[in-house]
C-alpha cells in the first residue's frame, strides 16, 4: 500500500515537477533524426510534439519542424498547412528556398545560381564566406550533360567523358550487337527480323545517350553536394528546425 | 597457392576494383524516406505495364535476379510508365541498366533496405535527361 502510494506520489510529482520534460526530449529526437536525414522519423516526432500542445513556444517549434520535414519529402500540401501555424519569417524563408513563393529574398537567387556564377548575386553579411564557397563548387570536377549525350553518338564515348567504363562497354557491345544484327538481316532479306532488331537497337541508342546526359547530371551534382549543404546552411540558417 | 589466398592480394584487386568510386563522395540517406517517397510516387491510379506486370510476378521470380537500385529496375520503369508514359519508361529504363555497374561512380546516394546497400535512384520527373 506505501510502496504503491510512493510509486505514484513519485510519477505524479515527476509529472507536475517538469510537464514538459517528455516534449523536449522528443523534440531533441526529432531535431537529432532531422540532422540525420531521417525526415519521416524526424516529422513523426514533430508531429508527436504538436499534437501534445504543451506550450505555444513548443508548438510553434514543433510545426515549423514538422514542415521542414515534410518540404523535403516533397510534401508541400501538408508543409503548407503546418506552416501557416508558424511565425511569418521563418516561414517567408522555407517557402522562398523550397520553390514555393516569390520571396523576393537575394538568398533564394543565389541558390538557385548556384550552378552557375554567383559572384555578381553575392551580398550581405557572409559575402567572403560565400565567394570562397562559389570558388570551391567551381573547383570540383564537373561533366556536361550535353557533351556527354553528343558524344554518345558513338555508343559509350559519352560515358567515358563522365568515366564510366564499365557501363560504356555495355553500351558499347549492346549497340553495336544490335546494329550488326540488324544489318545482317537487311543484308539476307530478312525484313520482320530486320524490324524487331532495328527497334531493339533505337531502344539501347536512346538509352545510351540518356544514360550518358543523366549521368553528367548526377556526376556533377554528387561532387557538389557538400557544398551545397554547406551553402544552405550559411543562406539559410533559420532552415533548421 | 593461389594469389587470391594472399590477403594483400585480395585487398589491392578490392582496391583496384574501387578506385572508380573513390572519386566521388557517398551520400547516404534513410532508407525509410526512399521508401516512403517511392509509395507515394508510385501511387498513381493510371494503368499499369502489362509487360512489367508479367516480368515483376514470373520472370522475376524465377530467374531470382537482384538490382542494385533502389527500387528495382521494374519497379522503376512501371513508375516512369504510369507518370510519363511507355516512351520514357521503355528508354530510361534502358539507360538505368546500362549505368548500373557504374553506379557509384556516378554518384547516387545508398540506402540500406532489408539489410541491402542500395543506390537511390527515385522516378522524380518526367524529364527525360536530369
Amino acid at each position: 500500500m506505501i510502496a504503491r502510494f510512493l510509486i505514484s506520489w513519485l510519477v505524479c510529482g515527476a509529472a507536475f515537477a517538469a510537464p514538459c520534460q517528455m516534449d523536449l526530449d522528443q523534440m531533441a529526437a526529432a531535431r537529432k533524426y532531422f540532422a540525420q536525414k531521417q525526415f519521416l522519423l524526424s516529422g513523426f516526432h514533430f508531429s508527436w510534439v504538436a499534437a501534445n500542445r504543451c506550450s505555444e513556444d513548443l508548438l510553434g517549434q514543433a510545426n515549423y519542424g514538422f514542415a521542414l520535414a515534410m518540404l523535403e519529402l516533397g510534401e508541400s500540401a501538408t508543409a503548407l498547412e503546418a506552416l501557416k501555424k508558424v511565425p511569418s519569417a521563418k516561414t517567408k524563408s522555407a517557402l522562398g528556398f523550397y520553390g514555393l513563393e516569390n520571396t523576393g529574398d537575394y538568398r533564394v537567387d543565389i541558390w538557385n545560381a548556384r550552378f552557375g556564377d554567383i559572384f555578381d548575386l553575392v551580398r550581405g553579411p557572409d559575402k567572403e564566406s560565400l565567394l570562397k564557397l562559389s570558388a570551391q563548387m567551381q573547383s570540383r570536377p564537373m561533366r556536361n550533360p550535353w557533351i556527354a549525350g553528343g558524344l554518345s553518338v558513338v555508343p559509350g564515348l559519352g560515358q567515358v567523358y563522365v568515366g564510366n567504363y564499365q557501363s560504356a562497354a555495355i553500351a558499347f557491345i549492346l549497340n553495336s550487337l544490335f546494329f550488326a544484327a540488324t544489318l545482317e538481316f537487311a543484308n539476307q532479306g530478312l525484313v520482320t527480323p530486320a524490324i524487331a532488331s532495328g527497334l531493339v537497337f533505337s531502344v539501347t541508342y536512346i538509352g545510351n545517350i540518356v544514360n550518358a546526359a543523366q549521368s553528367a547530371n548526377q556526376f556533377t551534382h554528387a561532387q557538389r553536394a557538400e557544398d551545397e549543404a554547406q551553402l544552405k546552411d550559411l543562406l539559410f540558417p533559420e532552415l533548421k528546425p | 597457392m593461389s594469389i587470391l589466398a594472399n590477403q594483400e592480394s585480395k585487398f589491392l584487386i578490392l582496391a583496384l576494383m574501387l578506385t572508380g568510386c573513390a572519386q566521388t563522395p557517398l551520400q547516404q540517406k534513410s532508407g525509410i524516406d526512399a521508401e516512403f517517397r517511392n509509395a507515394r510516387l508510385s501511387s498513381s491510379k493510371s494503368t499499369r505495364s502489362p509487360g512489367v506486370s508479367f516480368y515483376q510476378h514470373v520472370l522475376s521470380q524465377t530467374l531470382a535476379s537482384e538490382c542494385d537500385y533502389f527500387p528495382s529496375d521494374s519497379r522503376y520503369a512501371q513508375v516512369i510508365h504510369q507518370r510519363c508514359g511507355s516512351a520514357q519508361a521503355i528508354f530510361r529504363s534502358m539507360a538505368r541498366v546500362i549505368g548500373e555497374p557504374d553506379a557509384a561512380h556516378t554518384g547516387f546516394p545508398v540506402v540500406t533496405r532489408k539489410g541491402r546497400v542500395l543506390f537511390e535512384d527515385l522516378p522524380d520527373d518526367c524529364a527525360l535527361f536530369n
